[in-house]
């Protein structure tokens, strides 16, 4: 049977929550077509065609799930859409896949070492997912009918009747059945769900048939359909959590309040052992599925060679997900050490990696990424506007030009105009200074400045002049 | 030229312009939906039937024991048989129809299936998932006591 391939609909992304827009709040997915090349101006993203290419052919890589361990590097000058291209596969990757997103520095915490934060980064970004399934008896209640025995003791019997809108059938009912439902205040008119397992009986609600049976009723009244298909159903949930949170609910006791407040503290080896050969186990039965997702590391220069040498070993197991780093350092010297490397990582780590760069911008790619950002900031602007901000990032640097924006729309909402013209952009560049502007500022007017250190010269190069 | 970039663009847009070949793709995706409710309906009756046999063994169960023959029902003809038989006829088949409802059910998602690929749905998480009794649940907690 051969059907004809729809292409499909772009997910929609819901817009029920409304969220402070960002600085990469507008990025929705790669922007790429079917054969994964990138378009110009898509999904938010511009330009950085070659780049957004390459994490395309990642993020296929990583919806297989097949291969663990990869690790990615996105280097290139500040400003380049690095942590855009980032957000934009966490995007493309659904909620499905877990992706976490983190900053370098963040490792260093008194709570723990750098090896168990990182631990717990790699173990976040891997996600489980396993079924249960319960068989369950679900009907409204037409009649409930229970005899004491006439003598003081022995045994009570019940019989209930079910029924859903398709059937409808009788259950002689046991002791602590009986028990049960007395508990539970069942009446005739009641929607329940018995689990066949376990025997716990769930109120479900009041059928709407019976609504006019009575004129008052508790608060707690709640109306539900009377259930359709047959009475004994199997009811089959599946759970996704990641393997961070199965080793925190399993060491310690009151578990599973730690995820929410944060304080993990140190995880025994034994207990991730334990549940790694567990998950393994299912995973070979069938029973589990492991879902390797995305560890995203900012500002990886960060990170000092113990942390280095753990990340290779971590990406070896085979329950390592894919690591996405990016950094805008050049040549600088290891955290831990006074050797320079490559964007500060060591050189037998850059030898795992497959690395992305990104190039600075050209000057139309600006115009369109701020004609983004004005509408995901809701400011109108005229064309001159535009190419005056336009330039602006060009000279300056694009995050100044992108600030900009909503500072001239507060200045035109100010005079009560609807569009943003190019004395606004002016009155604001004026008002405040890019990176360019404040150091030439500093230079002019050092020794009015306190502690000021400009005059010093680096020690380094008197000494080895001196030499 | 214009004509490969109008078929281009319309099939971007996902629409065919060939209406021979939308009606044969409805009329697939209408033959595997049609599995679907078709043995939906099939597990009801089967219930109907299972919940019907066993208020039948119920009903026979709690008879006083001197009660020596029953009479069951076969189309039009009554037949006199022992309780014993009875009991044992109704036992077997309301094994019987256990096991159909199983299969039944194992049929159901594997039409359900059939139907998603065909509409080019994403596949539904965990489908192919055996499932976890609570048991298993259990042990895992149990397994982990010595530790926490």
């Amino acid at each position: 049977m051969d059907v004809p391939s729809t292409t499909q609909v772009q997910q929609v992304r819901e817009i029920t929550r409304i969220e402070r827009t960002g600085a990469h709040s507008h990025i929705r997915g790669l922007g790429l077509n079917d054969s994964l090349e990138a378009r110009a101006v898509s999904q938010g993203m511009v330009g950085q065609i070659k780049a957004r290419r390459a994490a395309g052919l990642i993020l296929e890589m990583i919806k297989e799930g097949k291969i663990a361990g990869r690790a990615l590097l996105i280097a290139g000058q500040p400003g380049t859409g690095k942590t855009a291209i980032a957000m934009g596969i966490a995007q493309a990757l659904g909620s499905d896949t877990p992706f976490t997103a983190m900053s370098g520095s963040e490792i260093f915490s008194l709570e723990m070492s750098k090896t168990e934060a990182l631990t717990q980064a790699f173990r976040r970004s891997i996600g489980v997912r396993i079924k249960e399934e319960a068989e369950f008896i679900e009907g409204e209640v037409v009649e409930i009918q229970i005899d004491r025995p006439a003598t003081g003791t022995g045994a009570k019997i019940g019989k209930m009747t079910l029924k859903t809108t398709e059937m409808e059938t009788i259950y002689d009912l046991g002791q602590k059945m009986i028990e049960a439902l007395t508990k539970e205040k069942v009446q005739a008119g009641d929607v329940i769900a018995i689990d066949k397992a376990s025997g716990k009986i769930s109120r479900l609600g009041r059928s709407f048939t019976r609504a006019k049976d009575y004129d008052a009723m508790g608060p707690q009244t709640k109306f539900v359909q009377c259930p359709e298909g047959e009475l004994q159903k199997r009811k089959e949930v599946v759970h996704t959590v990641t393997l961070h949170e199965i080793d925190v609910i399993n060491s310690r006791s009151q578990g599973f309040l730690a995820l929410f407040s944060g304080d993990t503290g140190e995880i025994k080896s034994e207990v991730r052992e334990q549940i790694n050969d567990k998950v393994a186990e299912w995973r070979e039965e069938g029973k589990s599925e492991i879902v390797p997702g995305v560890l995203f590391i900012d500002e990886v220069h960060m990170l000092d060679i113990e942390c280095f040498s753990f990340l290779n070993r971590a990406l070896e197991s085979d329950m390592a997900p894919i690591l996405i780093m990016a950094t805008n350092r050049g040549i600088t010297k290891i955290r831990g050490t006074n050797q320079q490397s490559p964007h500060g990582i060591p050189i037998d780590l850059l030898d795992r990696l497959l690395i992305i760069t990104t190039k600075p911008y050209e000057i139309d790619e600006i115009k369109q990424i701020l004609k983004i950002r004005c509408e995901e900031e809701d400011v109108e602007m005229s064309d001159d506007a535009l190419n005056v901000l336009t330039k602006i990032g060009k000279e300056t640097s694009l995050r100044y030009s992108i600030q900009l924006i909503t500072l001239s729309s507060i200045i035109c909402r100010n005079r009560k105009a609807g569009e943003v013209t190019v004395d606004d952009v002016k009155r604001v560049y004026e008002v405040f200074l890019d990176e360019a502007r404040s150091s030439d500022n500093l230079r002019e007017y050092e020794q009015y400045f306190m502690f000021n250190d400009l005059t010093s010269e680096q020690p380094g190069t008197e000494a080895s002049m001196e030499t | 030229m214009t004509n490969q970039v109008d078929q281009k663009r319309v099939a971007q847009a996902g629409v065919h312009d060939n209406p021979d070949f939308v009606v044969k793709y409805l009329e697939e995706i209408e033959l595997l939906a049609e599995n679907v409710l078709a043995e939906r309906r099939e597990i009801i009756e089967l219930n109907k039937r299972r919940d019907k046999l066993r208020e039948a063994s119920r009903a026979i169960r709690k008879q006083p024991t001197n009660v020596k023959m029953n009479w069951m029902c076969l189309n039009n003809n009554f037949l006199g048989m022992s309780t014993k038989d009875c009991i044992r006829l109704i036992d077997r088949d309301f094994d019987q129809l256990n096991i159909e409802i199983n299969q039944a059910e194992k049929k159901l998602k594997e039409n359900i299936k059939k139907l998603y690929d065909a509409e080019k749905k994403p596949e539904i998480r965990g489908f192919h998932l055996k499932s976890l009794s609570r048991e298993e649940r259990q042990e895992f907690d149990q397994l982990l006591e010595p530790y926490i």
